[in-house]
């Protein structure tokens, strides 16, 4: 009973503020927006027993990006949006056609009957204990290669951010 | 807790490191890069490039060695497949095969770095190297890939990679340009994927592609699943800018510094491939050595049409383009669509003609490379209306150049013919053979666009010719060429003319890889 509460509470809120985020003119009220949309899908992931991309989104997502993305926008100072800006006529087309394709396999998707045990054992790998044991058995591999991917990034961060003086 | 069960993990993971010995060589190689670039990349700047080649032709020595490592294993019986780390990976000798052919094009790329002039618009070309060993790790990552995780990070890393590459002459505007569409296009169809990805582990509660992945597919519904593996292909394609994942192509080949174009015009694209075979056969059984579509999903007409269109569309805009670069981008578009022809066919002849077209293609695309990169750095322009009489002041580069072009367009007595003519038989022994009766007029019609656009493709590629030789100018500039330049070109185009008159001993050689 809680549950099915917590769920459509949340739901709202998360697509209210999705809403908020692609019709807000102001910039600063559009990113704060998303924030909120961050927060309510979090608390949807801990609804759904998944604690540590609770978590994760709330460290991640709402704390460091979006505070790198309020940084970005107040730095350049971007005003209101101007009138122009709407979403022209193709877009609209393709945002409706994608979102057709989104409620069409959403429906499909909610008519499949999973087995239980598979269910559950979905379920269980969002516990953190799951997910540390699982990132130090079988998956350590790819764990190590992402150390070469953030290494690789990184170098290349400092490139493209470094100071250049043109010949 | 099962301490025996983890122990046991632990003792697969520790076992698979003798396979894994090309990818550590150059996971060591790309560390060093960088710290001895730190060090002294300043006073010397051969040296980086240098230390590059060497951890390549180490890990192209590891490679080739694996061959006789799994023939080993097929002598005990063991099985011609190997599974590395818990599954992740998969070694075989297609993957070999991959990785040689990856190696190559990291040698050939810093090669060609080397005779350009892209490093006196950058500031240091040490971690230019360094990442070039990195993205060459993610490549055989690629091709060994057999978990949807795996996979997406492999794909990961050597986007990342190619963004920086791509990005890495930023005092010229266009390769900055280019640099952030790739990302922001990149950004797109990595979303998809790893959308696409949780969808599939939804269904089937395992990542890895193994039988429990493939029996868990065969309860979806069909849209569900279409839409599914489409979102997985998204990613796939946009590395082997197959349409209509190919709209960055043609800005990223045009605004990054011709080396890096040639690069990723062949390696990414190699290794994309090797990725896609390995995943769509995961969902196909064999029978009686007839490789038939498991599912009843029909991905075989899903990927018959969007070779069509990637031949079509690429081709077709590749009539319009005066600038070099950006024609060949139009042309990478359209090869892709040439090799999902080989894809689609479904059989060891039709995957054994892809790895055939990408050995071809990466000599000949490598060879138009160095010669085009030479020529527009001398004459500042990358329009073909200017390389108006060049042939006649570069005869031997410019008949070099020809034979590319004659190549590419697959006419004979070139690799380019062969690679084609290897892809349209395996692509007519499907269709004859018909083992999945609905699929056969989409079999039919995919050969004869394929047929009609190789003859549009001669309109293009014959542009550079017709402007070289035929349109005379008296004050063409005279071209003094670098010696490693047509070292490097007359290199290339011999293979290009050799696999063109013998072609059989590299299609054995591929197929034993399927013995």
């Amino acid at each position: 009973m809680l549950s099915t509460f917590l769920f459509w509470f949340l739901s709202v809120i998360a697509i209210a503020a999705a809403i908020g985020t692609i019709t807000a003119r102001n910039p600063v009220f559009s990113a704060l927006s998303l924030v909120l949309n961050f927060f309510a899908l979090a608390g949807l992931y801990l609804t759904l027993q998944a604690e540590f991309i609770a978590v994760i989104q709330v460290i991640v997502y709402a704390g460091a990006i979006m505070v790198l993305f309020l940084f970005v926008i107040m730095l350049l100072n971007l005003g209101s949006d101007s009138k122009d800006a709407i979403a022209s006529k193709l877009q609209m087309g393709l945002a409706i056609i994608a979102g057709g394709g989104f409620v069409l396999m959403m429906t499909r998707i909610f008519m499949i009957q999973l087995e239980p045990n598979k269910k559950q054992s979905v379920l269980m790998n969002g516990k953190v204990e799951k997910i540390g044991e699982w990132l130090l058995k079988d998956y350590v591999f790819p764990f190590e290669i992402i150390s070469v991917i953030l290494l690789a990034s990184l170098v290349g961060a400092i490139l493209i951010a470094k100071k250049y003086k043109a010949h | 807790m099962n301490y025996k069960a983890i122990s046991l993990i632990l003792e697969s993971i520790v076992k698979s490191f003798p396979y894994f010995l090309p990818e550590i060589t150059l996971s060591a190689f790309f560390l060093i890069a960088i710290i001895v670039d730190l060090v002294v990349g300043k006073k010397n700047q051969m040296i980086t490039p240098v230390i590059a080649l060497i951890g390549l032709a180490i890990s192209f020595a590891l490679s080739a060695m694996q061959y006789s490592l799994i023939h080993e294993l097929m002598e005990a019986k063991k099985g011609s497949a190997l599974p590395l780390f818990a599954g992740m990976l998969t070694l075989d000798r297609v993957a070999v095969f991959f990785k040689l052919l990856f190696v190559v094009s990291g040698i050939l790329g810093i090669a060609l770095t080397l005779n350009s002039k892209t490093a006196e618009n950058a500031k240091g070309m040490g971690e230019f190297y360094a990442i070039l060993l990195a993205v060459v790790l993610g490549m055989n990552l690629m091709s060994m890939a057999s978990n949807l995780l795996m996979m997406f990070i492999a794909i990961e890393l050597v986007s990342l990679g190619s963004y920086i590459l791509v990005t890495y002459t930023r005092t010229n505007p266009k390769s900055a340009e280019s640099g952030l569409k790739y990302v922001i296009y990149g950004g797109v169809s990595s979303g998809f994927m790893i959308y696409g990805i949780s969808l599939l582990y939804g269904f089937t509660g395992t990542m890895g592609f193994n039988m429990q992945f493939v029996m868990g597919l065969a309860e979806i519904p069909y849209t569900v699943l279409g839409i599914a593996v489409l979102m997985v292909l998204a990613g796939i394609g946009y590395k082997i800018a197959m349409f209509p994942f190919h709209f960055w192509s043609p800005d990223v080949y045009e605004g990054a510094p011709t080396p890096v174009t040639a690069f990723l015009a062949v390696g990414p694209k190699a290794a994309g491939f090797a990725l896609l075979m390995r995943f769509l056969l995961t969902f196909t059984t064999s029978i009686k050595g007839v490789i038939v579509p498991s599912l009843n999903m029909d991905w075989v007409s899903i990927i018959a049409i969007l070779a069509m269109f990637s031949m079509t569309f690429g081709n077709f805009s590749a009539l319009w383009q005066n600038n070099v670069k950006r024609m060949l981008a139009y042309s990478s578009i359209a090869h892709a669509g040439y090799m999902l022809m080989g894809v689609v066919a479904l059989s060891v002849l039709g995957i054994s003609s892809v790895m055939f077209y990408l050995t071809v293609y990466l000599i000949m695309n490598m060879g138009a490379f160095v010669i085009l990169t030479m020529i527009t750095e001398k004459i500042g322009s990358e329009d073909i209306r200017d390389f108006k009489g060049l042939g006649y002041k570069m005869p031997v580069l410019g008949a070099c150049l020809v034979l590319f072009m004659v190549s590419l367009t697959g006419l004979p007595p070139t690799a380019g013919f062969s690679g084609k003519l290897m892809l349209f038989q395996g692509l007519y022994e499907a269709w004859r053979v018909n083992p999945y009766s609905n699929t056969t007029d989409i079999l039919f019609w995919l050969m004869v666009v394929g047929v009609i656009n190789s003859v549009v493709s001669l309109f293009y590629y014959f542009k550079i010719p017709l402007y070289m030789f035929i349109r005379e100018n008296a004050d063409a500039p005279e071209m003094k060429l670098s010696t490693l330049g047509t070292v490097l070109a007359i290199m290339l185009a011999i293979p290009t003319l050799f696999i063109g008159v013998s072609f059989n001993w590299l299609m054995d050689f591929i197929q034993k890889s399927f013995s």
